[in-house]
């Protein structure tokens, strides 16, 4: 029998459960989005964070500037030589974008970029430990909309996951709830690109009598209407043995996940660009019977 | 005065919980050793072996709960759930036996650690936002998980046991 004295315990205990099965069972069945609550969280916890991102950040820096200087000089090396050989390359190239330009605004094209984009800093990580998303410091204010793609010079990191006003929460490819419509570049086979809650993505819905190999780069083909159509996104890793009618395939997102300091968030799509044109096998003349 | 000092406990507690949520967050974006901490469930039991206190464990545990999930992306209430029992739990071991014992805070921080996953675990799996069932490599990340919290906990019990007797 509960003692007079510790039943308002066990009626509080009560009372925060049910309210917290109350507020799950309110996001059953439902998209997730930006909830009051979530953002009213959001906006309170992620400028501290920022703050205390900063300071870190900081002390980083001087580590990284002033104490920790093993190979700095072998770097520098390396990396003036590499600046000079695409100095090169970059002249090499100017007249041809130059001409390009031209092309362009002589058809009428627009620019074939990724679209509008707004660049975030990833300021923290999941600290539930269950799923594979970031914080990154910007949100509504800043016209980051709900299942916005997010993006990297590399490659695809995720979408836009909830948003409050000043922040939002990605998540990435790798999470095991993430799924990403996806193509071979090189042959356009179509397959679903699913998350593992590891860096080993798995490919879903490829034939057993496709030539995908090792090495094969994948990117966004559009469909889910969340990513923009020719992202890069992974490269296959290893071709395994079949499971039924399709072939087992795992690949490595070409984003380094573990390393992310900014992203682009994209706010306003660009237009794709147009699929390369496939080799076509002559056509047989109908014969009459 | 009783007030006055009522409200600087509340406060000091309710800056530690936020501390202790955007601590973890940032620790775990540029440490991957630090995706195995839970910051959140090791101040939840640290809170509840100290002060012994059942009731302000449950809210205590709740607000935490609720930081974690908006931060993190899960469907909110999942953490919350989960740290307000195993807030309570701790709360109310710590009346019933004796907590100062160091294998009995070992075992209760790996136990209270794999609690918190099977019960999140659970609630995922109810949602349709979870990852399926705790095997293969998810258990061996949460077994690590439990070992380190287990390590970073007795550390925080033993800075408490040096400095908390000796400032009384």
């Amino acid at each position: 029998m509960v003692l007079p004295a510790k039943r308002p315990v066990w009626i509080a205990l009560g009372s925060a459960m049910i309210f917290h099965l109350m507020l799950l069972s309110l996001q059953a069945n439902q998209q997730p989005g930006p909830g009051f609550m979530r953002r009213w969280l959001l906006d309170g916890l992620v400028p501290l964070e920022r703050v205390a991102d900063y300071g870190v950040r900081g002390v980083w820096g001087v580590w990284d500037g002033y104490i920790a200087l093993i190979h700095v000089r072998k770097d520098n090396a390396r990396l003036v030589e590499e600046n000079n050989n695409l100095k090169m390359q970059l002249r090499n190239h100017e007249e041809a974008i130059k001409e390009a330009e031209r092309l362009r605004q002589l058809y009428g094209l627009s620019d074939t970029g990724i679209g509008k984009f707004v660049v975030a800093r990833v300021i923290g990580r999941d600290p539930s430990l269950s799923l594979q998303t970031v914080t990154i410091d910007r949100g509504l204010a800043s016209g980051v909309k709900l299942n916005a793609s997010v993006v990297t010079p590399d490659g695809v990191v995720g979408r836009v996951m909830s948003v409050g006003n000043l922040s939002a929460v990605v998540q990435l490819i790798t999470d095991a709830q993430s799924e990403v419509a996806s193509m071979l570049k090189d042959t356009r086979v179509q397959a679903i690109f699913k998350g593992t809650g590891s860096n080993d993505l798995e490919l879903d819905y490829i034939d057993n009598d496709s030539d995908i190999v090792e090495g094969s780069e994948l990117i966004t083909s559009g469909l889910d209407q969340i990513h923009p159509k020719g992202l890069p996104l992974a490269r296959v890793t290893s071709v395994g043995p079949r499971r039924g009618i399709f072939k087992v395939v795992m690949a490595r997102p070409m984003a380094e996940m573990r390393r992310l300091e900014e992203v682009l968030i994209i706010v306003e799509p660009g237009t794709p660009p147009p699929d390369p044109p496939l080799d076509a096998q002559p056509v047989a003349a109908p014969t009459s019977n | 005065m009783k007030r006055i000092y009522r409200v600087g406990a509340i406060g000091k507690t309710a800056i530690t919980l936020v501390a202790v949520v955007v601590v973890q967050g940032i620790l775990a974006h540029r440490f991957r050793v630090f995706g195995y901490f839970d910051l959140p469930l090791i101040y939840c039991v640290y809170y509840g072996f100290t002060l012994n206190r059942p009731m302000a464990s449950v809210f205590i545990g709740s607000i935490l709960g609720l930081m974690q999930d908006s931060l993190s992306g899960a469907a909110m209430g999942t953490n919350g759930f989960s740290k307000t029992v195993l807030c309570f739990a701790a709360a109310s071991t710590s009346l019933k036996f004796n907590v100062d014992q160091g294998i009995t805070r070992i075992i209760a921080l790996f136990l209270f650690t794999l609690a918190d996953g099977l019960i999140v675990n659970i609630l995922g799996l109810t949602m349709g936002t979870g990852h399926g069932p705790l095997a293969g490599g998810r258990l061996m990340d949460l077994l690590m998980s439990g070992v380190f919290n287990t390590l970073l906990g007795l550390m925080m019990f033993g800075i408490h046991d040096r400095f908390g007797h000796a400032a009384r």
